[in-house]
């Protein structure tokens, strides 16, 4: 099969969100066509060359084409979003507090930790024995997972009145976790890698010890370069947990295209920042309880339901890069503002040191993207399924569709 | 308007192909552009939504079948459902030609009753 055909039906498959054995059939359909037709305008006197890029220009755009199939063979779009959203909208009514007003703070806050879990499980279940393989409405669910490993991990603060034996194990663990997925790339590959990630991960070191430095300031600590280096513990630990989405969204964007992995790293980024609760001290400035708990809600919206809707909605990958980074830093502005107007004039007022931490949050949320998008490239897409069984076909000897057999058994 | 009609033909087309016998697609793409001198030849790949849609709504079956030379080939087949709809198709579009054309005053100029 030629580089040309190939790319071409993997263009078509890039639109296609159906089962595997489905996708494997329309694939092969439209390969035999094309087939048939390269080689009736060889008989015709044509190149192979000139063969291949007619019979393509022939059949017509191949990701429009992609789209009208999916629309015929794929889920309507309300039940892929549907099962996107859930996780998101689960989350949400435990941080509005409808499971602790419904059944107390103990209960609803286990019901709305453990249900959250059971929900994502459940919807990756459902997408694998719907799909056959981790479905696309799936990924939002894989993100908020991760937010199940950052609750269950022994958490450690800023306290300076501890001692190291109690910070060392979870950073011994981080320090093990990362030079082990460092000797793992560096082996698999045998390169170096890219310089353009060294420097995103430089910039995210400085951007994590940025972000500690305006509290020890606005601590007015006599000690303060004490201060700071007692701190450079839990900027390790906080940068092991932002670049732990990377880790877990880079596998997705293998298998499954970068959106898929930028989804995970975006949906697991925002419950590891705690942005589903931005306004602790907003019942400092309204007595209205529920306006409180929508308000808060507001940038959890922005984070888990906008971009699953928009990025499923649309099949361009601008489209969808848009879909992910748009919501989630109005999320972040949203979040920036509600905790602002809450802490208005009360002793903890919003400083500039605090709307400076919220643009580093902001800028560290766009460099996990960035390292993301550059690791992904660096280390390259895992071939397609289909792609393999469309070689397997095209290297036949009778050049019979596996697909066909397949159908036959 | 030529590429609207002609698009929206294209289900009662590919219905009036499958009439005389069972054809897989690339198939159904020649002969239409053979049989209309060319004048039905849209992209080839926007057969296929076409097929996979008549099939969903009942009006095709398929296959694949192996052949001795070649790829298999997928065959479709009009099933008897799909023979009412072009029976009934192919009347609108004859009662839509005739009476298109008695106001243009081109071919036949009878009355059109009712």
């Amino acid at each position: 099969m030629s580089e040309e055909l190939a790319r071409y039906l993997r263009d078509i498959a890039s639109q296609l969100d159906v089962d595997p054995s489905s996708e494997r059939e329309i694939l092969a359909e439209i390969q035999n066509h094309l087939q048939e037709s390269m080689a009736d305008l060889e008989e015709h006197g044509r190149s192979r060359k000139e063969s291949v890029a007619l019979a393509l220009e022939r059949f017509g755009e191949a990701r429009e084409l992609g789209r009208m199939l999916n629309r015929l063979h794929g889920d309507p779009p309300w039940v892929r979003v549907g099962w996107a959203i859930l996780p998101g909208l689960f989350a949400l009514a435990g941080a509005a507090g409808l499971f602790s007003a419904a059944w107390g703070v103990n209960i609803g806050e286990a019901v709305g930790r453990i249900g959250l879990l059971g929900v994502c499980v459940l919807v990756i279940a459902a997408g694998w024995a719907k799909e056959r393989r981790l479905a696309v409405w799936s990924y939002p669910a894989w993100g908020v997972l991760l937010y199940g490993v950052w609750l269950w991990l022994p958490w450690v603060s800023a306290d300076q009145a501890r001692p190291f034996w109690q910070v060392a194990p979870p950073l011994v663990m981080l320090a093990v976790i990362g030079a082990y997925a460092g000797y793992s790339a560096y082996r698999a590959r045998g390169i170096r890698i890219p310089p353009l990630a060294w420097a995103l991960l430089a910039l995210m070191i400085l951007s994590v010890v940025a972000s500690l430095v305006p509290s020890v300031v606005s601590d007015q600590n006599p000690h303060r370069r004490t201060a700071i280096l007692a701190m450079i513990p839990f900027s390790l630990w906080w940068m092991g947990l932002l670049l732990l989405p990377v880790v877990i969204g880079l596998p997705f964007a293998r298998s499954q295209g970068l959106p898929a992995g930028l989804i995970v790293v975006a949906a697991a980024y925002v419950l590891v920042e705690g942005l589903l609760d931005p306004a602790y001290g907003i019942l400092i400035w309204t007595s209205n309880a529920s306006a409180a708990r929508a308000l808060a809600c507001l940038p959890g919206l922005a984070f888990l339901i906008v971009p699953p809707i928009w990025v499923l909605g649309c099949r361009a990958a601008k489209g969808q890069t848009w879909g992910l980074v748009l919501p989630a830093l109005l999320g972040l502005v949203s979040a920036s503002v509600v905790r602002g107007a809450a802490l208005q004039g009360t002793a903890i007022a919003y400083g500039a040191d605090s709307w400076l931490r919220d643009c580093l949050a902001g800028a560290q949320f766009l460099l996990l993207l960035v390292l993301t998008a550059v690791v992904y490239r660096w280390i390259g897409p895992r071939p397609a399924q289909g792609a393999k069984d469309m070689d397997c076909r095209s290297s036949g000897s009778q050049s019979l569709g596996c697909v066909a057999n397949e159908q036959r058994a | 308007m030529e590429k609207d009609l002609r698009r929206g033909s294209a289900r009662v087309l590919i219905l009036a192909m499958l009439a005389e016998k069972p054809m897989y697609g690339y198939q159904i793409a020649k002969e239409l552009k053979h049989r209309s001198k060319g004048y039905f030849a849209f992209k080839e790949g926007t057969l296929y939504p076409a097929l996979h849609g008549l099939e969903k709504d009942g009006l095709l079956t398929s296959q694949w079948e192996v052949v001795d030379k070649g790829p298999s080939r997928k065959y479709y087949r009009l099933t008897e459902d799909g023979r009412r709809v072009l029976s009934a198709s192919a009347e609108e579009w004859a009662t839509f030609s005739r009476r298109l054309l008695s106001i243009l005053g081109e071919g036949r100029t009878e009355p059109v009753s009712g």
